[in-house]
C-alpha cells in the first residue's frame, strides 16, 4: 500500500512537471502575441 | 589563522585557475563533437544510440528536450526507488540489508536523481552494495550529466541564431557521461585507492581496537562512488560521516583532490560558455563573479573558525594554534584536516551544489553557518553544480542586463540577443520559486509538531537546523547541518518535494529561455549596448546576486545564525 502511495506521489510530481512545461509554453506564447511596446528600443 | 592554512587556500585557488581553460576548451569541443576524443570513441557512442534507438542527427526543440529530460529523470527516480525496496532479494548484499522504508526510499531516489544527495539514512547500515553501485552511483552520473546537458542547451541558445532547436538531450547525456564524467572518475578512483580508500565487494570486517574492544569496520566499493560523488556535484557519501570518514577521505591530499573534483566542471564550464559564444572574456567575467563571492565567504568562514570560541573563555581552554594543536573551533572537525581545510571544504561544498562534508556544519560558528547557508541560498551561482552553476549565474546575468537596460531606457541585450519580457518572466520564475519553497516549507516545519519533533536544539540554532535542511534540499546541495532527525515521514516527504521542485522548477524555464534565445537573431553591438566582458559587469552581477539573496532571505537568517551570533556574544548558547 505504501508503495502505491509513493508511486502516486511520483506520478503526481511528473504530472505537475509536465503541467509546468505547458504553462511556460502558454506564458511565452501569450507574450509573443501581445502588441509590441512602443517604447522598445527607443532611447529616452 | 595560520600561514599553512592560507598556503593551502592559495594552492587550491591556483590549481582551480589553471584547470579552467584547458578543461573548458575540452568540454566545448565535446558539446559540438569536434574533439579528437569524440572521433576516436565514436563507434561506442554510435553503438549506444543504435541500442537505444536514438537518431543523433535529429535535434530537439526546447519542449521536446524538456520532456525527454523529465521522463528520463522520473524513470531514474522510479528505478532507484524499486532497487531500494527490493534490495533484500537482490545479489551483492553481503550484510543482508533489508528493504528501505518507502518514505525514505522515495526521499533517497528523488535526492540522487535531482543531483541533491540529501541523505536521511546512513549508507553503511541501510544500503546494499548493489544499491550503492547501480542505484546511487548511476544516478550520480546521470544527474550530473543532466545538469551539464542543460547548460550546453543554454549555451547553444546564446550561440545560435534563428534556430528552432537546442540540441539532442540523449546525445548530450551520452557524450557528457562517456567523454567527461567517466574518464575523470576512472583517474580519480585510482588516486583514491592509492591513498587508501577501499574498493571491494567483500563483507564488513571485525577488528579489535587498541583498548581490546571489538569493532565492525564497514567497507565496500567506496572509491568508485567517491569519485563521481564529488565530480557530479552530488555529494552523497558511501558512509554516514561522508568525507569526514577516514575510508572516504583518508589524507589531507585526498581532501585537496576532493575539493578540486567538486569545483572542476563548474569552473571549467564558464570557459566553455565563453568559447561557445565566441568571446572567452564573457566566460572569465562569470568566473570572476563566482571567485569574488567565493573569496568573501571563504575569508569569513576561515577567520571565524580559527578564532577562539568566546563560550570557552571561562573554562580557560587553550584555543591558540601551536605545534600540538590546530587551534580555533575544533568541535565537529577532523584533527587531520583542522580548521583550515575544513573551512575551505565547507565553503567549497556549499558554494558548489555538491554537499559532501568533511566537518559537521552544525558545529561551525554562527557567522560561518550564515555564509554556508547564504552560499546555498544564492541558488548555486558560486560555481554551483556541473552545469547548474553556469545556468544559475546566467539567470543573474539576464537580470543584470535587464536592470541595466531599465536604467538607460533601452531594450537590454546580452551577447547580441535581445532580452525581452519572455526571458525575464522565465528568469524570475526560476529565481523566485526556489526561495518560495525554502521559506514556505521552513515556516510549515517550525509550526507543526511533526517538524518540531526532529529538532535537537532550541532557539535560533534549532531554527537554523530546519532552515538549513530546506535550503540544502531546494538548492539541490544535499549537505546536512546535523542536529536534525530528518528520517521521519514528514521530513522525508517535504524534503523530497523541495528537492524535486528545486531542480525542475529551475531547469524547465532555463530550457525555455534557451529555446527562445536560439530563435532570435544576433543584434550587432551599438553605442547603447552594455559591455558584459569587463569588471563593471562583474560588479553588477555580484551586487545583484547579493541584493536579491539578501532581500529574500535576510529575515530568515536574522532569526537563525544572526540571532545566534548575538546570543553567543551575550553568553547564551542553545
Amino acid at each position: 500500500m505504501w508503495d502505491a502511495m509513493m508511486s502516486a506521489l511520483l506520478l503526481a510530481g511528473f504530472a505537475a512537471a509536465v503541467g509546468y512545461v505547458h504553462a511556460c509554453v502558454r506564458v511565452t506564447q501569450s507574450v509573443n502575441n501581445a502588441p509590441a511596446s512602443r517604447a522598445t528600443d527607443q532611447p529616452r | 589563522v595560520t600561514w599553512q592554512g592560507w598556503l593551502q587556500i592559495a594552492i587550491f585557488a591556483a590549481l582551480i585557475a589553471a584547470v579552467v581553460k584547458p578543461l573548458g576548451g575540452y568540454i566545448a569541443r565535446i558539446a559540438d563533437a569536434s574533439s579528437r576524443v569524440v572521433r576516436a570513441i565514436a563507434p561506442i557512442e554510435t553503438g549506444l544510440y543504435r541500442l537505444a534507438g536514438v537518431d543523433p542527427a535529429k535535434e530537439q526543440s526546447w519542449v521536446t528536450y524538456a520532456f525527454a529530460l523529465l521522463s528520463f529523470n522520473i524513470a531514474g527516480i522510479a528505478a532507484l526507488y524499486a532497487l531500494q525496496r527490493l534490495q533484500a532479494m537482490l545479489p551483492l548484499n553481503p550484510q543482508q540489508m533489508g528493504a528501505v522504508a518507502p518514505d525514505l526510499a522515495l526521499n533517497t531516489a528523488v535526492s540522487f536523481a535531482t543531483n541533491t544527495s540529501w541523505q536521511s539514512y546512513a549508507g553503511e547500515t541501510t544500503l546494499s552494495n548493489l544499491t550503492q553501485m547501480s542505484g546511487i552511483a548511476v544516478q550520480s552520473f546521470l544527474s550530473g550529466a543532466t545538469g551539464i546537458a542543460v547548460a550546453m542547451a543554454l549555451m547553444r541558445g546564446f550561440a545560435r541564431r534563428s534556430a528552432r532547436t537546442i540540441g539532442n538531450f540523449w546525445v548530450d547525456m551520452t557524450r557528457v557521461t562517456l567523454y567527461i564524467l567517466l574518464p575523470v572518475c576512472v583517474i580519480a578512483t585510482l588516486i583514491l585507492v592509492w591513498q587508501g580508500v577501499p574498493q571491494t565487494l567483500s563483507p564488513y570486517v571485525s577488528a579489535t581496537t587498541l583498548e581490546g574492544a571489538s569493532q565492525i569496520l564497514a567497507r565496500g566499493p567506496v572509491a568508485s562512488q567517491e569519485a563521481i560523488k564529488l565530480l557530479s556535484g552530488d555529494g552523497g557519501g558511501f558512509f554516514n560521516a561522508n568525507s569526514a570518514h577516514p575510508f572516504e577521505n583518508p589524507t589531507a591530499l585526498t581532501g585537496m583532490l576532493e575539493m578540486l573534483l567538486i569545483f572542476l566542471l563548474g569552473v571549467a564550464l564558464t570557459n566553455s560558455f565563453g568559447r561557445m559564444v565566441g568571446d572567452q572574456r564573457q566566460g572569465w567575467v562569470l568566473f570572476a563573479a563566482m571567485a569574488v563571492m567565493f573569496a568573501v565567504g571563504l575569508v569569513t568562514v576561515y577567520t571565524g573558525e580559527t578564532t577562539a570560541n568566546p563560550a570557552f573563555a571561562e573554562f580557560r581552554i587553550d584555543q591558540t594554534p601551536s605545534l600540538q594543536q590546530a587551534g580555533g573551533n575544533m568541535e565537529g572537525k577532523e584533527v587531520r584536516f583542522g580548521p583550515g581545510q575544513s573551512s575551505l571544504f565547507a565553503t567549497v561544498t556549499t558554494a558548489s551544489s555538491d554537499g559532501a562534508v568533511d566537518a559537521m556544519h552544525d558545529s561551525f560558528m554562527p557567522l560561518s553557518t550564515l555564509v554556508l547557508m547564504s552560499n546555498m541560498m544564492l541558488d548555486e551561482v558560486i560555481v554551483g553544480g556541473p552545469g547548474s552553476g553556469l545556468f544559475g549565474m546566467l539567470l543573474f546575468a539576464i537580470i543584470a542586463v535587464f536592470a541595466a537596460g531599465l536604467m538607460i531606457g533601452r531594450t537590454p541585450e546580452y551577447l547580441g540577443k535581445k532580452i525581452e519580457a519572455n526571458e525575464v518572466k522565465m528568469t524570475m520564475l526560476a529565481l523566485l520559486c526556489v526561495p518560495a519553497f525554502i521559506l514556505g516549507l521552513t515556516a510549515v516545519a517550525v509550526f507543526v509538531p511533526a517538524g518540531l519533533a526532529g529538532l535537537a536544539n532550541a532557539g535560533p540554532h534549532g531554527f537554523s537546523e530546519v532552515l538549513y535542511a530546506y535550503t540544502s534540499a531546494a538548492a539541490t546541495n544535499g549537505s546536512a547541518f546535523a542536529g536534525l532527525n530528518a528520517n521521519t515521514s514528514f521530513y522525508n516527504l517535504t524534503l523530497a518535494a523541495a528537492m524535486f521542485a528545486g531542480r525542475f522548477i529551475v531547469i524547465v524555464p532555463v530550457l525555455c529561455i534557451a529555446g527562445m534565445l536560439a530563435a532570435k537573431r544576433i543584434v550587432p553591438a551599438s553605442a547603447g549596448t552594455l559591455p558584459t566582458h569587463g569588471p563593471q559587469f562583474v560588479v553588477l552581477l555580484v551586487g545583484l546576486a547579493a541584493i536579491v539573496g539578501g532581500l529574500t532571505f535576510f529575515p530568515a537568517v536574522a532569526l537563525g545564525p544572526i540571532a545566534e551570533f548575538a546570543a553567543m556574544q551575550a553568553g547564551l548558547s542553545y
